[in-house]
């Protein structure tokens, strides 16, 4: 999709469809397929990670409190003037007072910086996911259901919408509805880009799922077609959703960033990921750390959830490798 | 049928001569032993046809031939075409047999020629690769190729594609590709079991002929005895990597001797003969190959098993000769010499065959 | 295949017509006051009002459509007497804060953003599909889970950060490159080069990473096919077969998975731009954004979504030259 200019989700191509377990979802492919996550070290440990930054980013404004430094406080005397502006000290001024050091120029706490800048990044891009996934799977059922002109049209947006340079469109969006409230824009932005990769998983499966023999015989049997569809369906649609929103919030964590990289995301003063990193440009050469804290973090939650989505599909795929 | 083959002279070497074939391959439930102990031998203008269920080790035999196996694959015997070894033999030697002095089809044409290369390409790659020459000539070789496995239009049909024919004229595409080099030996893995009845005879007389033409030996794998029938001088039956019969196909139609042939004629309908009342199947399902039964593999599913007594259960039954001359040796050398692997007692297998299995040697081909 | 030509041509146009209206609704019709939006900052009433006229703004909305079209075949005037400008086709709209059609101004710097964009698909194209087929006919060994490994990280790296990393590693502490700039190739060769190395690897690592993935994956099934066998059956030597006949297979599916891509190599490039301060168009495009200079935020988005479904078309029809079975359908 093209929000891989920012990161990258691996093309889920159509023939994968086949490797999402069929039948209905019983408890037991269930706990067949949380048996095999558990036993997956790499994908264990990128849930308790996940876990981790959300903790870190829900309970953001107590860990401020413990280390009595909230994110907007500048503390200007630890910051050496000589070298412009340089917290001083190594390491770029971490101490046991200040965990990760020091922002350069202004003083702000880095640890404080980065649990408030974890919340915005989980926040847009999990309640976008969110929104992805209701519009996606709306969308999709509508389009493998009805098929005909309605999936068409469907299709061919999704297509469109898939291929077109979304961040270009992001920004000049951005630009021109100023007034709108910022998070409330990225959510809607992101999602309008975003779901048509969903979308198609989702009208692909319900467009095999409409061809198969018991459609046939439950017709055959005067059951109501669509009710028995809905009734199959739903389930089945359960792990490819669940799979591709794990792979999903990735994707948009690293869209967030690069927008408030470019200075269109959340306005300052409010932390973020992106924007600290854009402001690290200033300072890569004398205090590598203020890049370096966030971008690790940045880094971490990206490839949590990656390796927590591959993880959840090789556990829910019934072939296993 | 093709014309009765005079046995090779003793003291020549047989064209191609197979002796104790096997192949394992290792995995992570064990060992898989896919075919134990295969012979056979063939002269020029001579087919041998190996017939068994899917699991039997028919088509890992005829990988095995060529050295198709990849990986971790593990092929011991002997395999000599023309009296050079190809088991062990180096890379180089190998690709030089292969689609030189022995060519291979497989079952099915559409997904074994490349859905992105023209036909004629890929005839002419297979010819190049040996015979080297320009590319206009390869083309005109190309040309007469087609022409000789009867695509009709041949010149204009070489620039088409794979998906642009019918089932039959991609079988004989491969055909084509196949013997463009004018092999000694064709190794012929299910070339009809993907095709309809009709095409399946056009492609079989086309094979027939093309033997005759150019004097081949061909290896035939089937689970077909009707093609076997049709095609073969002998014939080898082979049951969970084993061979289970061995004989001239004139003996396995008149006078079958292991259980499981009968059940696969069994299983024939023929015109000829007196309609059965119900069609006889074999029971039960193809043995596993890493851990097949104890002592002989049929045993599960044979319905003389419990006549014998435990031998069946205990001890693998060793291939061995039964008609005038038979001996233990590979090939078939006495003429309408036939070995079965089976614990019945000879003298008791004629009464045990079931009743309009086997005939007199009128009604074998057609 | 003159049929699929043209059907694919006309589905392009269909495309451009709807990105045409799309744009035009969010940039003259969204906007409140698009007249003082298009004047920029510092605009006088009077200015606005002029504009107000001139544009047609206060014409109904089809015949404002209709103009922006046609200006963009035929070009347009804009104003009268002594503020007249003229902007030749192609017309994309005219800047009033830098007094220059909005054409002039992203094609001086057209050759900045190829310079990176092409640079960089290549990079990982050439990169990405090598890797990954060797990754796939290596499989399970040690080369093979180092690329996993690294490809899987590589995902996980966002375009702007592996530029920063890169800045400081190889500038600030090695010293081994020099600051990114665009020196044009013409002039010389040797600095363009290394003025453009760190934005190519910053843009290309994560499509690296993932088109080694996809290519190992589809490597892997393309050789598991029966046509391999048939290949080895005719004597030809592995390499021939893996390259001729397995990646040859292989590639087509990467062809497919390209097109989606060129979208996020523009927005690569724009971030890139920005990291670097290297005068692409992407630089235009955000201080457009910036000063809201509609006209050229308009011009840039236009032109990237030509790009675009150019590229695509271009993508379809390479497609179409390796897989018969598509043109001939």
């Amino acid at each position: 999709m093209s929000l891989t200019s920012l990161g990258a989700q691996e093309p889920l191509d159509d023939s994968q469809l086949l490797l999402l377990p069929a039948g209905p979802g019983s408890q037991s492919a269930w706990r067949v397929g949380w048996t095999r996550f558990r036993r997956d070290p790499v994908a264990l440990a990128s849930l308790i990670v996940i876990g981790l930054l959300i903790v870190m980013a829900v309970l953001a404004p107590v860990l401020t409190a413990i280390n009595g430094h909230p994110p907007d406080a500048e503390y200007q005397n630890h910051l050496d003037p000589l070298l412009g502006g340089l917290p001083s000290g190594s390491v770029g001024g971490v101490s046991g007072s200040f965990w990760f050091g020091l922002e350069p120029g202004t003083g702000r706490d880095l640890f404080s910086m980065i649990v408030y800048g974890a919340r915005v990044s989980l926040f847009v891009s999990v309640s976008a996911t969110i929104v992805t996934v209701v519009v996606a799977t709306l969308m999709g059922i509508t389009a493998g259901f009805f098929g005909g002109w309605i999936d068409t049209i469907i299709s061919r947006l999704m297509d469109l919408l898939l291929a077109f340079p979304s961040l270009i469109f992001m920004i000049a969006l951005v630009a021109v509805l100023p007034s709108v409230p910022r998070l409330l824009l990225l959510i809607i932005i992101l999602s309008v880009f975003g779901w048509p990769y969903l979308g198609r998983i989702v009208r692909g499966e319900t467009m095999s799922l409409r061809e198969r023999e018991f459609v046939e015989a439950a017709r055959a049997m005067g059951a109501p077609v669509r009710y028995t569809l809905l009734r199959e369906l739903l389930p089945n649609l359960l792990t490819p959703i669940i799979v591709t929103s794990m792979l999903t919030v990735p994707t948009y964590i690293t869209a967030e960033a690069g927008l408030s990289f470019l200075g269109l995301g959340i306005e300052p003063p409010t932390p973020s990921w992106g924007s600290m990193l854009a402001n690290s440009l200033n300072w890569y050469a004398t205090d590598p750390w203020y890049f370096i804290f966030p971008g690790f973090f940045l880094f971490l939650a990206v490839f949590s959830f990656n390796m927590a989505g591959d993880g959840l599909q090789r556990a829910l795929d019934p072939r296993g490798d | 049928m093709s014309p009765a083959s005079t046995s090779p002279s003793p003291g020549r070497d047989p064209l191609v001569a197979v002796d104790d074939l096997h192949v394992e391959f290792p995995t992570n439930r064990g060992v898989v032993r896919a075919v134990t102990g295969v012979s056979f031998s063939l002269g020029r203008g001579e087919t041998v046809g190996i017939v068994g269920e899917s699991g039997s080790g028919k088509s890992a035999t005829a990988l095995a031939l060529l050295g198709l196996h990849r990986g971790s694959a593990r092929v011991h015997g002997s395999v000599r075409l023309d009296g050079q070894e190809l088991v062990g033999a180096s890379d180089g030697l190998l690709r030089s047999v292969r689609g030189g002095r022995a060519g291979m089809i497989f079952q099915d044409p559409l997904s074994a020629l490349h859905p992105h290369y023209r036909v004629g390409d890929q005839i002419i790659e297979a010819y190049r690769t040996h015979r080297g020459g320009s590319k206009r000539a390869a083309r005109r070789r190309a040309v007469e190729l087609l022409e000789m496995v009867r695509i009709p239009r041949a010149d204009r049909r070489v620039d088409d594609y794979p998906h642009q024919f019918s089932g039959g004229m991609r079988q004989r595409i491969m055909i084509a590709m196949a013997l463009s080099c004018r092999p000694d030996l064709l190794v012929a893995d299910e070339p009809t079991t993907a095709l309809d009845v009709t095409t399946q005879a056009e492609v079989l007389g086309l094979l027939r002929d093309l033997q005759a033409e150019l004097g081949m030996a061909i290896v035939l794998i089937t689970h077909d005895l009707g093609v076997v029938g049709e095609m073969a001088d002998q014939v080898v039956v082979m049951y969970a990597g084993r061979v289970v019969e061995q004989a001239s196909v004139e003996s396995i139609f008149s006078e079958p001797g292991h259980p499981y042939t009968w059940g696969l004629l069994g299983s024939l309908v023929s015109l000829d003969r007196p309609r059965p009342d119900r069609l006889l199947a074999i029971p039960g399902q193809p043995p596993s190959l890493v851990n097949p039964p104890t002592g002989c593999a049929f045993h599960p599913r044979c319905p003389h098993a419990e006549t014998v007594g435990a031998a069946c259960q205990h001890e693998i039954p060793l291939l061995l000769g039964t008609g005038a001359g038979g001996g233990t040796g590979p090939g078939l050398g006495n003429g309408g010499g036939r070995r079965v692997a089976c614990h019945l007692p000879v003298e008791r297998r004629a009464e045990l065959r079931p009743a309009g299995i086997g005939t007199t040697s009128e009604e074998v081909g057609s | 295949m003159a049929g699929f030509l043209l059907r694919r041509i006309l589905g392009m146009l269909i495309v451009l017509l709807c990105l045409l209206a799309v744009t035009f609704i969010i940039f003259y019709v969204f906007p409140a006051n698009p007249a003082r939006d298009i004047c920029g900052k510092g605009c006088t009433a009077a200015t606005v009002a002029s504009i107000d006229r001139q544009l047609g703004l206060n014409k109904p909305l089809w015949a404002q459509f209709g103009q922006y079209v046609s200006g963009i075949f035929t070009g347009r005037r804009f104003g009268q007497g002594s503020h007249l400008v003229a902007c030749n086709f192609p017309c994309f709209g005219y800047s009033y804060q830098d007094n220059l059609p909005v054409s002039t101004l992203i094609l001086q710097r057209l050759p900045v953003t190829a310079s990176i964009a092409v640079g960089a698909a290549i990079l990982w194209l050439a990169g990405g599909v090598t890797i990954g087929a060797v990754a796939a006919l290596k499989k399970n060994t040690w080369v093979d889970r180092v690329v996993t490994a690294t490809s899987l990280v590589g995902l996980a790296l966002p375009v702007f950060l592996v530029a920063i990393v890169l800045l400081f590693l190889l500038t600030a502490k090695l010293g081994v490159l020099p600051d990114p700039s665009y020196t044009s190739i013409f002039v010389n060769p040797g600095a363009f080069f290394t003025g453009m190395i760190q934005p190519w690897i910053a843009l290309a690592m994560v499509y690296a990473a993932v088109y080694a993935r996809f290519t190992r994956a589809k490597l892997i099934e393309a050789m598991g096919e029966q046509y391999i066998t048939t290949a080895r059956a005719k004597g030809l030597r592995e390499r021939r077969t893996v390259v001729h006949h397995g990646l040859r297979s292989a590639i087509t599916p990467v062809i497919t998975i390209l097109g989606m891509d060129f979208g996020g190599l523009l927005g690569g490039a724009v971030i890139v731009e920005t990291v670097y301060g290297l005068p692409g168009i992407g630089q235009l495009f955000l201080q457009a954004v910036d000063k809201v200079d509609i006209p050229v935020v308009t011009g840039c988005t236009l032109l990237a979504g030509f790009f675009v479904i150019a590229a695509n078309l271009i993508v379809d029809l390479v497609y179409a030259s390796l897989d018969p079975r598509v043109r001939l359908a």
